[in-house]
């Protein structure tokens, strides 16, 4: 028995969180895996790993387990070989190196110590369309696998290979049902509550309420609520959440960030990313918060693809690609016009690159939910739960189920528009709670109120953090040297924001890595 | 005169047309600990209407409450109270009274700001963008 051998427990659970971090390819005791993580045995050659307990039914083959969103190990005399999951949401990072490769769920072990080389393209992706696209991490030379992609270590060579995406075979079929969706939650979510507690992230929109309202139903007890402010200005999302939190019999909790915490909160955020996305930092505050919390998380990554309708409206696919690059528009009030060129040469060359390695997805039914899926929610908005919760939380995104996605995708996209599906859905279990209007639903409009990352204090640790390191050279004549106002002004605004946002989490990747930097400097955005 | 219209948002069930400030006074001050149903209600009203909210805070520990957690501002007479709450929401939010009880509100209720968007320039700013080719000049201007 090798060293994975002795490591892994021989119950039929993995690690309840944690992280896990190996070698394939290599000789000996450099052949392992899982540190600081227990990983499920499927058979004497083959383990399975996910950041929450795989539950048994899917542990009876490679599979099943990759099914269930693990990442699966395959050990044998002269090859080994890595398996990412069909959701490919959870981050597995690989850096190959002659015959072997290591991988990490976190990004950061893989990393330690060594030198680093920014990958360029991956930081364009960042700065205008969130994070980096097609595998692509903001170092060079490591990867993240794609979604049923394989790494395999044989012959003194690694190679990666993408078997075809079982959820590109998915075929809507009229007959299909929203009941089918409801019976494929309710089953996952009765196989989360029987290794878990379960702990609901409760917004004011729909894709957390349906899920707190069928793990109500599923588990013998309920979830507990928690909600903060995604910084709208306005606190519908609380007081929405409350109401719904209200009507669920659920205990609920409102947590609202301080804004002297705000410098912690960005450096807590992209160093639980491992500086891949800025997106949600404000979800920092509501984790410490649960800290001590026993319990599974319920995040809703996915809802609004698989069962939304969102990013399906709008004509063509180019505008559709031209509005996944949304962060550039008013991109030349905050970065030098050739950065804003660089930037935005380099990511659509992403999207042409994505059109060449998912040759399917072009005339898909499901085309622009994939397209968004791909490039936005798996890269991006997948680092909230599996970057920044999963740190101290097992986590599951039941939306993202292989039972749930596949009831869902049956569903014609027709039928997805205008988020229809939601409704019909938490009807079948709740009528009334589904009549109650949602957050977004109800945002006013011109906003009244300024968001709370346009405080005086929150506008100068941006400014410090933007300003203070080697990003200010990407920066725009004249905006260092500008005032309170005029930043306040780009802040209140959704891409100029992301921008600053992005070019801090840039400053402090450089902070982090120091003189282990080697390379080219961020001159390369420039073109 | 203030031209605000104000109500204490634990004691209504609907809040009328003419109000334009929604008081909530701390627990310390005889208001609510929690969100109750109702008060959410008028809550959600007020936020869709883009009225102002005021919490009163005596003590730190009214802090804490949710309700006075979610106001637009905190309005508080004592310096303690004033300095945490500038930690938590920052300065701006903060109106810094002579006394925070709800009987005193008239003192100083003038000094709460008109909401944002319902200032004339945001009202008429507003009103211009939602003309094609004017929002098209505004978004070339960097809107500034």
């Amino acid at each position: 028995m090798n060293a994975e051998g002795q490591r892994s427990p021989e119950s039929q659970t993995a690690s309840r969180q944690g992280h896990v971090v190996g070698t394939i390819g290599a000789a000996g005791d450099d052949r392992r895996e899982c540190d600081g993580a227990a990983l499920a045995r499927i058979d004497a050659h083959t383990t399975a790993w996910a950041p929450r307990t795989i539950h048994s039914s899917h542990l009876t083959d490679a599979e099943s387990a990759r099914r269930a969103d693990a990442l699966v190990i395959r050990r044998g005399e002269d090859r080994d070989e890595l398996r990412s999951g069909v959701s490919g949401a959870v981050p597995v990072y690989v850096a190959a190196e002659g015959g072997s490769a290591q991988f990490s769920s976190r990004l950061s072990s893989l990393t330690a110590d060594a030198p680093v080389r920014a990958d360029w393209d991956g930081w364009a992706h960042v700065l205008a369309a969130g994070a980096p696209l097609n595998g692509r991490t903001t170092f060079q030379g490591i990867r993240r696998l794609q979604p049923w992609e394989s790494v395999i270590a044989e012959a003194g060579s690694v190679r990666f290979a993408r078997e075809r995406w079982p959820w590109l075979d998915i075929e809507p079929d009229e007959s299909a049902r929203i009941e089918d969706v409801a019976d494929a939650l309710t089953a996952e979510m009765r196989r989360l509550a029987d290794d878990h507690s379960l702990l609901s992230l409760l917004s004011g929109g729909w894709d957390s309420r349906i899920l707190a309202l069928y793990a109500r139903h599923a588990a013998t007890a309920p979830p507990r609520a928690f909600t903060t402010s995604s910084d709208t200005g306005i606190v519908l999302e609380e007081l929405i959440a409350s109401q719904a939190a209200h009507r669920l019999g659920l205990e609920h909790e409102v947590v609202v960030p301080r804004i002297d915490r705000f410098a912690d909160d960005i450096r807590a955020f992209v160093d639980a990313v491992d500086h891949q996305t800025s997106y949600h930092v404000w979800l920092v505050p509501l984790l410490e918060r649960i800290a001590g919390f026993d319990g599974l998380v319920l995040d809703g990554l996915g809802g609004g693809l698989m069962l939304g309708g969102d990013f399906t409206v709008g004509g063509d696919r180019p505008s559709r690609i031209v509005g996944l690059m949304k962060y550039l528009n008013g991109a030349d009030q905050v970065l030098r016009p050739d950065a804003v060129r660089g930037i935005g040469e380099r990511t659509r060359g992403a999207f042409d690159e994505f059109d060449d390695a998912w040759p399917e997805v072009a005339d898909h039914p499901f085309e622009a939910t994939l397209t968004a899926y791909l490039n936005r929610t798996l890269p991006g908005i997948s680092q909230s739960p599996y970057g920044l919760v999963a740190k101290e939380h097992p986590v599951a995104t039941p939306f993202l189920a292989d039972e749930v996605a596949r009831a869902a995708l049956r569903i014609p996209a027709a039928a997805h528009a205008g988020g229809a599906l939601y409704p019909r859905l938490t009807a079948l279990l709740d009528p009334q709670l589904a009549t109650m209007p949602t957050a977004q639903s109800m945002v006013p409009w011109p906003r009244p109120h300024p968001r709370r990352i346009t405080a005086d204090e929150s506008v100068e640790v941006l400014r410090r953090l933007v300003t203070e390191g080697p990003a200010a050279a990407l920066l725009a004549d004249g905006l260092a040297e500008e005032g309170t106002a005029h930043w306040r002004r780009l802040l209140s605004r959704t891409g100029t924001q992301h921008l600053l946002r992005s070019l801090a989490m840039l400053n402090l990747w450089f902070d982090a890595y120091g003189d282990r930097i080697a390379g080219p400097g961020v001159e390369e955005l420039m073109s | 005169m203030s031209a605000h219209v104000h109500v204490r948002a634990d004691a209504i069930s609907t809040v009328a047309p003419a109000v334009t400030v929604l008081v909530v006074p701390g627990p310390s001050l005889g208001g609510p600990e929690d969100l109750s149903p109702d008060l959410v209600r008028v809550l959600i009203d007020a936020d869709v209407r883009g009225l102002q909210t005021v919490a009163l805070a005596a003590t730190i520990s009214d802090l804490a409450a949710t309700p006075v957690a979610l106001a637009r501002f905190i309005a508080t007479d004592d310096d303690d109270t004033a300095a945490e709450a500038a930690a938590r929401a920052g300065a701006d939010r903060i109106l810094r009274v002579e006394d925070a009880s709800a009987g005193a509100v008239d003192g100083w209720i003038a000094r709460v700001p008109r909401v944002e968007s319902r200032t004339l320039r945001r009202r008429v700013r507003s009103a211009l963008r939602g003309i094609a080719p004017v929002r098209w000049a505004y978004e070339r201007m960097g809107a500034r």
